[in-house]
């Protein structure tokens, strides 16, 4: 393809850049050099190429600009997901470089809207390939992709990504939150509202200093940076809305609600003008600001009350407050309402509605992605239709995501159990168990788990552990029936029923068990009278009145041999826990078509080495499996008593050979494939791999952590003495990390410490040691939560009480490393003994995990 | 000569090759690399492993080469949040340039409240921060009149201090180049009512900024900071009073045809005057980062007359003066022969 752009006539005689006559002549070829800086420019070499770009569009107008944007588009379309490009120099900074120029050059001209199509079409679904370039807010071409797409919006499609980057989830760099502005503010207005003031950009950034006063509050961002920031955008954007009178209106009513945090109110006061007064106010009154409707929680519960049983004539007033809900979360950014009841309503009518099911919580999860409910309502949504793969995706990444949810965890472990992955159910719910020993979902499903694998001696001691830890919980109780079933103890099994029926006399579970033990032990007659009587009781259980079949033509034909499963082949005990009543009788997993329940099932993955073309979604389906299956493996190798079943090997090997495929092209696979192979004693290939992926994604938080892991493992195992070269390699990479994700920086002071330690010779590593868990020591003490703290001797400081995932993280390190003795400062670790002794291999495993679990919540690439 | 007319054969030997070619203005560059004795043997050596010291079978390999090199290592990404002071222990957000330098330079004990000059274009600013040219042009326009009056606030320093603070967001820590006040002073007046009418072009010419070519990109319009010496960002190690300016070297920037490299000698570069005129070549430096905000904004202006044709002229005066400055008749006698 060539381009006529008449540029002697254009010129008018004088001399035409050579750059503009190459580009005539093969548009693609002249722009991909000047966007990696190797076209020909004479004395035009030191100009910025984005510079350029932009005088010749104002200069030659509309044909050159036409040509540009195809130029573009295609550069985009065929650049997309290489890491270093070609042209690059093997450098993934020019190519950053280059993706910047493209989209500061999409940005700068309206009429480039070819190329903002292609670039809108890619960057969403697959943001995380220009994520892996970027290295902080100087070289950022995902946010600079994204500022391009802001400007070129056509539909409010987009709207929900950008009050994402407004309330900064925690894989946001804080220097995004502006894009979530700056995309509000290129939305078409709504139908109903013209062109001027636009209250949800308002709101934007009010959300935006509240995301940004937490990330400060929680430590993680200077006060004097996010306060800047604050500034910045809000006179930005009152320059680009100039109505200050409304701005007034906006602020004094957020002021009103009270909803703003101190710290962002500060900011804001400083910045917005709070008084609202005026003369033209006072002529005419200003537009509302959307305000949540003080009904929407009653009629919710009422909704949710009779959806299940009436859902056809209760859909449309479900719809409605839906509707109404997502409105003001698309013109407030304020999605709490409409998540809660779409989760909740999803909850109600999974099992019988489960396509509408679907579509609600896909509805709550576009609004918040970071709401673990939507992603474990998600998982059980698609397990009931039949989706087992979809379910275990969701299941998964509610797992990574929210590490200090044990509802997350189990979720994870019951979908296993449900799509007949018994030995990870096991080991998942071995997991749990050992991270929540309050969990009872846990200690039952992990007795579920071992059952099914036909380990019913197993079973039944882990249940009547349960039962000893867990006396009022039913599940345990009837899972100890089951197993002891299973052992042909049906006697036995009959009693523990009946000794439950005396404190649950309403459970059909109990009533049916009961029968099924009768029948086991061929007591037909006394069979049919107790189900008889259950199946009056309970008229709408089909395990019931299945039995009752049985145990009438038992009676009938004498049968000898009615060895069945019971009820609770494989029970959810999170459903049972959660919802008593909407647990249907079970379906093997078979029927549902998901997993098939032998052991060499298709669900592990095939063992084919070369996936050449992955989806992005598969990419995170194999990273995800692969951190699980090494969490796996380490909780089936801390049981002394149970050897790590072939199948996990065998499925760590496939999923290697798998991400071999793709660990040149995507970071996270290199992570991936990288830490697999440490488990899998190829430690060195993985080194050589992380070495070079580091240079290849200077951007990738995750492949930093996995080479600052791998060299550490390393120093361990060959014993490396401390010089400048092991402090460089061993130690540095740690306080690295900390430096590209500050919200990183319990894992570096962990990492650090323990680098130090794997370091051989004195005073200079202990130093080091003691400074790194000095730092750490702090931290957990600042942020485990109260009453964990005023379990701890002595402690007469304890801050003001912390929760969610950090004090969950804080309580684990001070747990696994620290044990009971508070660290503040220094001289709490004049001696290093009890942390050297906190070194040995099965403790290391756990630091190692909880490393991990940060690291992979934190960082998205 | 520089350490890269000896250190690397292969290169050598093609930046003589390249330099001795008479085609177009690239043939400076490779001259400028083979005479560049500010060149410190590790910044070459650095140059070298990133295999921009080649035999390069052509210019776009260099150039790819160089600005990989310069990504890499000296237009460092400036680390997230408030920085005070640059780090040359720091070689994630130092550049190159400021890792290695001469702590017995005179130019460390600059004086602080000496005034700095540094040009851009308006569309570097713009195409940056989406913000339309017409309007950045006002609101710059307003701010240099007023800052001519004694201001140093309100709505419009606002404005643009926070488009300043999103443009330097989005810039790397690159090294800046500046001039001294001191020597373009002549070109101003009390007020942009009281300017000479060309003193864009003019500073165009002194400054050597031979990529803002209206013959070739239309009007360039540009925006002019003045700044003392003391804005600019500390580096860590050295002196509270003292910062780092030093004499910009080939490798401390893209390739440019108009630039030329200082005597080993020198503690200042001297740009190339464009328009011939052999008066006294102005200081150039380079320095780290500095935070520009709308108090620091002298003037905008547009660009209008073409770069004067013969830049080869342009150099070879140059060279005579610095032949003549340095006492080393001999310099650039060896790479520029067809121009002394």
């Amino acid at each position: 393809m060539s381009a006529d752009l008449d540029l002697d006539r254009a010129f008018a005689g004088n001399p035409v850049p050579t750059w503009l006559r190459d580009f005539e002549r093969r548009p693609y070829e002249a722009l991909d050099g000047l966007l990696l800086g190797a076209a020909r420019l004479g004395i035009l070499s030191a100009a910025e190429p984005t510079d350029l770009l932009a005088r010749w569009m104002d200069q030659l107008g509309d044909p050159f600009i036409g040509f540009l944007d195809t130029a573009l588009a295609t550069w985009i379309g065929r650049s997309w997901r290489t890491p270093i490009l070609p042209g690059a120099a093997g450098s993934a900074a020019l190519t950053a470089a280059a993706w910047i120029r493209a989209a500061d050059t999409i940005a700068s001209e309206v009429r480039l809207r070819e190329a903002a199509t292609e670039l809108r079409h890619r960057l969403p679904s697959d943001r995380n390939f220009l994520a892996a370039l970027g290295e902080g807010p100087s070289r950022d071409p995902e946010g600079r992709a994204w500022f391009a797409i802001a400007r070129h919006q056509a539909d409010r499609v987009l709207t929900p990504w950008w009050w994402r980057f407004c309330t900064l989830p925690p894989d946001e760099p804080w220097y995004h939150g502006v894009y979530g502005v700056q995309g509000l503010r290129g939305l078409p207005p709504p139908a109903n509202e013209g062109a001027g003031f636009r209250i949800e950009v308002a709101e934007g950034l009010l959300r935006l200093a509240d995301a940004l006063a937490q990330r400060c509050d929680d430590g993680w961002l200077d006060q004097s940076a996010a306060r800047a920031e604050v500034a910045r955008i809000a006179q930005l954007m009152q320059r680009a809305f100039p109505f200050p009178e409304r701005w007034a209106h906006v602020w004094v009513e957020c002021r009103e609600r009270g909803v703003q945090g101190d710290l962002a109110r500060s900011w804001l006061d400083a910045v917005l003008p709070s008084v609202n007064v005026g003369p033209s106010s006072r002529r005419r009154p200003l537009p509302a600001v959307p305000q949540r409707r003080p009904d929407w929680q009653m009629r919710a519960q009422v909704i949710a009350g009779s959806l299940r049983e009436h859902f056809e004539q209760t859909l449309p007033r479900a719809t409605q407050l839906l509707d109404e809900q997502t409105e003001y979360a698309e013109k407030t950014g304020d999605s709490y309402n409409v998540v809660r009841t779409a989760c909740s309503f999803a909850s109600k009518i999974r099992h019988s509605h489960p396509t509408q099911a679907l579509i609600w919580v896909e509805l709550a999860q576009r609004f918040d992605p970071w709401n673990a409910y939507t992603w474990t309502t998600m998982a059980t949504v698609l397990l009931a239709l039949h989706r087992g793969e979809d379910a275990m995706s969701a299941a998964r990444e509610a797992f990574v995501r929210f590490p200090d949810e044990p509802v997350a965890s189990t979720t994870l472990a019951d979908v296993l159990l449900k799509t007949g992955q018994f030995v990870e159910a096991e080991a998942q719910y071995r997991d749990t168990v050992s991270r929540f020993p309050a969990n009872v979902v846990a200690h039952c499903g992990l007795g579920d788990a071992l059952l099914k694998q036909e380990m019913a001696a197993e079973a039944e001691a882990q249940y009547r552990d349960t039962m000893a830890h867990f006396p009022a919980n039913v599940v345990a109780r009837n899972g100890l029936a089951d197993a002891l079933l299973k052992q042909g103890r049906a006697a036995e099994a009959e009693a523990q029923y009946r000794e439950s029926l005396n404190q649950w006399p309403d459970d059909p579970i109990i009533w049916g068990g009961i029968g099924h033990t009768l029948i086991a032990q061929r007591r037909w007659g006394a069979a049919v009278e107790w189900l008889t009587t259950a199946a009056r009781r309970f008229p709408a259980d089909p395990f019931i009145r299945t039995e009752l079949g049985v145990a009438q033509k038992g009676s009938d034909a004498g049968l000898e041999n009615v060895a069945r499963p019971g009820r609770q082949a494989s029970p959810s005990a999170t459903e049972a826990v959660e919802d008593p009543a909407a647990q249907p009788a079970a379906t093997p997993a078979v029927e549902l078509g998901l997993q098939p329940e032998d052991e060499e099932s298709p669900q592990v993955p095939a063992a084919n080495a070369q996936v050449p073309d992955l989806r992005t979604s598969d990419i995170d389906i194999l990273v995800n499996d692969s951190f699980l299956v090494r969490r796996w493996l380490r909780a089936m190798a801390s049981e002394a008593d149970r050897e790590v079943p072939g199948r996990l090997r065998q499925r760590a090997r496939d999923l290697l050979e798998r991400l071999a495929g793709a660990r040149d092209h995507h970071a996270d696979a290199a992570q991936a494939w990288a830490l697999l192979s440490l488990e899998e004693g190829l430690r060195a290939d993985g080194l050589t791999l992380l070495r070079q992926a580091v240079r290849r994604f200077p951007g990738s938080v995750r492949v930093r952590y996995a080479l600052a892991r791998v060299e550490r493992e390393m120093a361990v195992l060959e014993r490396k003495r401390l010089d400048k070269d092991t402090e460089r390699t061993v130690v540095a990479p740690w306080k690295q990390l900390a430096v590209l994700e500050p919200r990183l920086a319990p894992v570096a002071w962990l990492g650090e410490g323990r680098a130090w330690l794997s370091l051989l010779d004195g005073a200079v590593a202990e130093g080091g040691a003691r400074r790194a868990f000095a730092q750490l020591g702090r931290w957990v003490h600042e942020h485990r939560p109260a009453d964990e703290q005023s379990a701890t001797p002595g402690n007469d400081t304890a801050p003001h009480r912390r929760e969610g995932v950090y004090a969950w993280y804080a309580d684990e390190v001070q747990r696994t490393l620290f044990g009971g003795s508070p660290i503040r400062g220094r001289d709490d670790l004049a001696d290093l003994q009890p942390l050297r002794d906190r070194m040995e291999p099965a403790i290391a495993a756990q630091l190692d995990g909880l490393e991990e679990q940060l690291v992979m919540r934190e960082a998205r690439v | 000569m520089g350490p890269f007319s000896t250190l690397n054969a292969a290169f050598a030997s093609f930046l003589f090759r390249r330099g001795a070619a008479p085609q177009d203005e690239l043939r400076f560059v490779a001259r400028n690399f083979l005479l560049d004795e500010g060149i410190v043997l590790d910044r070459a050596r650095s140059y070298e492993a990133a295999g921009a010291a080649a035999n390069h079978a052509d210019d776009a390999s260099w150039q790819t080469f160089h600005r990989a090199y310069l990504l890499d290592a000296v237009n460092k990404p400036r680390p997230p949040g408030p920085g005070s002071m640059l780090d040359p222990e720091d070689s994630d957000h130092c550049a190159e340039t400021f890792r290695h330098f001469d702590e017995a330079s005179p130019f460390l004990m600059t004086d602080l409240g000496l005034d700095l000059i540094r040009t851009i274009t308006l569309d570097f600013v713009r195409t940056m921060t989406g913000e339309t040219l017409p309007s950045l042009r006002a609101l710059s326009d307003r701010v240099a009149r007023a800052n001519c009056e004694g201001a140093s606030g309100g709505p419009d320093h606002d404005a643009l201090d926070a488009i300043l603070e999103e443009w330097l967001m989005r810039v790397d820590g690159r090294p800046v180049f500046a001039g001294f006040w001191e020597d373009v002073k002549d070109l101003f007046g009390p007020d942009p009512d009281s300017d000479p009418a060309a003193w864009a072009d003019e500073l165009r010419d002194r400054c050597g900024l031979a990529h803002h070519d209206p013959g070739v990109l239309g009007p360039v319009p540009i925006l002019v900071f003045r700044y003392p010496v003391r804005d600019v960002l500390r580096v860590r190690g050295t002196d509270r009073t003292a910062r780092l300016l030093v004499a910009p070297t080939v490798l401390d920037s893209t390739h440019s045809p108009a630039f030329c490299p200082a005597p080993g000698s020198s503690v200042a570069g001297h740009t190339v005057e464009l328009a011939c005129h052999y008066e006294l070549p102005r200081r150039e430096v380079v320095h780290p980062p500095v935070d520009f905000r709308a108090r620091h904004v002298l003037r905008v202006g547009e660009i209008k007359r073409p770069v004067p044709a013969d830049l080869g002229a342009a150099r070879g005066l140059h060279l005579v003066y610095l032949q003549e400055r340095s006492t080393r008749p001999d310099y650039a006698s060896t790479t520029d022969r067809d121009l002394l």
